[in-house]
């Protein structure tokens, strides 16, 4: 195991520089930088070449780039060009509500498309079958801003039931419970958006999984000693069909950190993918840089969870 | 000395000495005091120091911490604001202000002239970081203090705690329109920082001012929370607290339509929904900005007036303005605002007339050769580039492509945001360094322009030495009268003179037709039942926010 795991940081360490290199090579590419998003007639371009200067982005790429090798090797991830603001406050000011959003979503998706594909998979071929196949179809296809503009409209501005975009009620100045049930309401529809398009791939792999692991022999020899077909399902099928999902729980993990661009642009919840958006617009790489080796490092250790869960689960696996 | 208020109207002076009145006695007509309104904007601001590189979203923020010496009228002239009087110098050179008696800053401590000295100073500093140091760069002995040859800059000079005094190195006429867009800061709370290192300080976020709101937190990417300052000049605002929240425009007009902000801007397409919300109120208001087509007049064909004129004549304006403004709005017919005292009213109109667009070009010598024109086997046939970011402007692409396609005139439009614009109207060569445009970067492109403050705003756009790389002139404007009408208007103290200087600049550029008037927008606002007193104006949303009251 030691050595498995000495080999898998090491080819960690590999991956986060050449992804390093090769986003901010991308970043570099994009015509334009951060002060030429700025042009006002007060303000010569003599003055704009100036703050250039002072920022260091007059400079050819390879030498910012080791430059913010450097940098981010002390321990400094520097400055946002936009605001001024240190990037790791930044940043670190947006995991908090993208994992709650995210985390949440994922919790809420997981239940439902383990529920979901359970139950499919023990009827395949019903109209409970079709029905729920169809409405995943549906979830993958609509885009989620269609899904969330259309939640909006139909349950903040028609039934009032939930609040169209924000963490909570910043005028009310909420403290305790109620705030904690603010909150919550604030979750329901963006969630609800993240739940409706993302359970659907997530159905289809368990009830597929499912669906494998009821054609085995020792399904069958499970039911000729007369166990239940309610326990035949959750204890042999699902326990087995679950393997392939832990993969997907674990690529899962870098979304969670990561954010949704579009959700949370809509519901203007103050996350990661927002962020991202922004300054990549605002050519504020050192933000964009900030959060792309972030989601490369969960990416990672993503992928090393879901291989210790393999192993944990399926004596058969072994890493040596 | 002589006094010279320069306001055109004893109206204004009155309405000045009241609010001074006002503002001493601390009273103000709230239909309710106390309470929290939310409003909105669609942008986060980028920092709340007004010095450092400002944008509309950070002024909109800034204006309600801090105050200026002077602010606009509604007429777009100025009236006292931190001042309470000024002077001019008989040689036109010498600006004197007297600060409002009993001025103090949101921490308490008192309001003085070396306060107003160091914000200008700041701005003229050699490592001062913000990029606003044209804009003093006229006062006498700035640009010594800018190069380290100097250890304060002699034209800015205090003269008792109440009184300061600006001299310019020649007679300046926008200089009291800059005085009006520089919001003063404690030089206790400033001038403590380094200045090399503002951009990246704790005061770029936390800012301290005298306006009449007193900042307590801003949450990233959620909102800016304000309260009332109770020792504001004019009397405390009647709200308590203000918050200001910041998202996509969609989500804005949703949450002004759920109840949930009292007051956001509202997106053409979202005018009816808010006209007919029973309990919403739709404000619109006259801009001082509006869009253009830019030419390259480095490009031959476009070099032809006939060429440019036949564009202006093609393109259908009036369905812009019904359809795609729905009416929010209204053509214009040249560089200027028509809302704004340079825009020339006798200007001549321009129609929509294909025909005579399709008579203009066979008479230059371009002839229909299929679907398009063409002379000396070269097609009439332009890139017009499109910034993204702005809705409407976006839809006026394809109208454009079609109207100009009926009379013979290839477009290809070609989508980009603003940056990757802005890398083709100033272009850089292969190390980074910026050069010259040429006929290649760009042929059409849309964007928009505004008056601040003052006119003189266009120089950089209209005179030739400041094509790029040295200014802004990216179309390569270059009329001999335009540019001595400009400088002219630089240096030309009466009112009514300047008028006629810049409306003549109108005048020649509606001739030249460099850039294409297209459409000026009107600023539309929702603003709730629940909210009095909100009415923003030409100034901007946040003109009379202290009277603002929640029922």
């Amino acid at each position: 195991m030691l050595p498995f795991l000495v080999n898998r940081l090491a080819q960690g360490a590999v991956i986060l520089a050449l992804v390093s290199f090769v986003s901010f090579a991308i970043t570099a590419a994009a015509p334009g930088n951060a002060m030429q998003t700025f042009i006002d007639p007060n303000v010569p371009p003599s003055q704009l070449r100036a703050a250039e200067e002072r920022l260091g982005i007059d400079r050819p790429a390879h030498v910012q780039y080791l430059r913010w090798v450097r940098e981010v090797a002390s321990g400094n991830l520097g400055y946002s060009f936009r605001t001024g603001r240190p990037v790791a406050a930044l940043v670190g000011s947006r995991i908090g509500p993208t994992f709650l959003l995210m985390g949440t979503a994922f919790a809420v998706t997981l239940l439902l498309a383990l529920w979901l594909g359970t139950v499919t998979a023990a009827r395949p071929y019903t109209a409970l079958d079709y029905g729920v196949t169809g409405a995943a179809f549906a979830g993958i296809s609509v885009p989620s801003f269609f899904t969330a503009m259309a939640l909006i409209y139909v349950f903040s501005l028609r039934l009032g039931w939930f609040p169209t975009s924000g963490l909570e009620d910043y005028a009310a100045g909420l403290s305790g419970w109620p705030r904690l049930v603010d909150r919550a309401r604030h979750l329901v529809l963006p969630v609800s958006v993240l739940v409706l398009t993302g359970a659907a791939e997530l159905v289809r792999h368990v009830r597929s999984a499912v669906l494998d692991e009821l054609r085995q022999d020792y399904v069958r020899t499970a039911r000729s000693k007369g166990v239940g077909e309610g326990a035949v399902l959750r204890r042999h099928a699902l326990r087995n069909g679950l393997l392939p999902v832990i993969t997907l729980v674990g690529v899962s993990l870098p979304r969670l950190l990561a954010g949704s661009v579009v959700v949370e642009t809509v519901f203007t919840w103050p996350g990661m993918g927002r962020l991202l958006v922004e300054s990549v617009f605002a050519r504020d790489y050192p933000v964009a840089m900030a959060i792309n080796m972030l989601a490369a490092v969960l990416v990672l250790l993503g992928s090393l969870l879901a291989d210790a869960l393999y192993a944990a689960v399926d004596p058969r696996i072994r890493y040596s | 000395m002589r006094t010279r208020t320069l306001t055109r109207s004893l109206l204004i002076t009155a309405a000045a000495a009241w609010l001074a009145v006002a503002g001493a006695q601390g009273q103000r007509a709230c239909e309710a005091v106390g309470g929290t309104a939310t409003i909105a904007q669609w942008s986060e601001p980028g920092n709340l120091n007004p010095l450092i590189f400002p944008t509309t979203y950070d002024e909109n923020v800034q204006e309600l911490v801090f105050a200026r010496l002077i602010r606009p009228t509604e007429t777009l002239s100025f009236e006292p604001d931190m001042a309470e009087s000024w002077e001019v110098s008989d040689d036109a050179r010498t600006l004197t202000f007297r600060l409002r008696e009993g001025l103090t800053w949101h921490d308490g401590r008192p309001v003085t002239a070396r306060d107003v000295a160091f914000t200008f100073t700041a701005m003229a500093h050699p490592e001062y970081p913000g990029g606003r140091f044209a804009e003093v760069s006229i006062l006498e002995g700035a640009e010594a203090y800018n190069a380290g040859e100097a250890d304060s800059v002699s034209g800015i000079r205090v003269i008792d705690d109440r009184t300061v005094s600006f001299t310019t190195v020649e007679p300046y006429a926008p200089f009291l329109p800059v005085i009006g867009g520089v919001f003063i800061l404690p030089e206790h709370v400033y001038g403590a920082v380094d200045i090399a290192s503002w951009q990246q300080d704790a005061t770029n976020r936390e800012p301290v001012g005298s306006g009449p709101f007193v900042f307590q937190q801003w949450r990233p990417g959620e909102f800016i929370e304000l309260t009332a300052f109770d020792g504001y000049w004019e009397g405390r605002p009647c709200l308590d607290r203000l918050i200001v929240r910041f998202g996509d425009q969609n989500t804005m007009l949703a949450a002004l339509l759920s109840g949930e902000v009292d007051a956001a801007p509202v997106p053409v397409d979202g005018a009816s929904s808010v006209a007919s919300h029973p309990d919403l109120e739709l404000h619109v208001v006259d801009a001082l900005s509006f869009q253009y087509i830019g030419t390259n007049l480095r490009n031959p064909m476009l070099a032809d007036p006939a060429v440019r004129q036949a564009i202006a004549l093609a393109v259908n304006r009036d369905a812009m303005v019904t359809g795609l403004l729905q009416g929010y709005g209204s053509k214009l017919d040249t560089i200027f605002p028509t809302n704004h005292w340079s825009y020339p009213q006798d200007v001549e109109p321009i129609p929509y007339d294909p025909e005579a667009a399709r008579t203009l070009l066979d008479d230059a010598g371009w002839l229909q050769d299929g679907e398009y024109r063409s002379k000396d086997g070269r097609q009439l046939a332009f890139r017009l580039f499109v910034p993204t970011g702005n809705q409407v402007r976006e839809r006026t692409a394809p109208v454009i492509q079609a109207n100009l396609r009926q009379v013979g005139i290839r477009v290809d439009i070609e989508m980009m945001d603003f940056a990757t614009l802005v890398t083709h109207l100033m272009p850089r060569d292969a190390q980074g360094t910026p050069r010259a445009v040429t006929v290649d970067d760009f042929d059409l492109f849309l964007l928009g322009f505004g008056v601040e403050r003052d006119p003189n705003e266009y120089l950089s756009y209209l005179i030739p030495s400041d094509m790029p790389p040295n200014g802004f002139n990216f179309i390569g404007v270059d009329i001999p009268e335009v540019a001595e009408l400009m400088l002219r208007g630089r240096v030309t103290l009466d009112q009514a003179e300047r008028e006629a200087v810049y409306q003549q600049v109108g005048r020649l550029m509606r001739e030249s037709l460099a850039w294409i008037p297209l459409y000026q927008a009107q600023e539309l606002y929702g603003s709730n039942v629940r909210l009095s007193g909100f009415g923003p104006d030409v100034r901007g949303v946040n003109v009379n926010v202290a009277n603002w009251s929640v029922r």
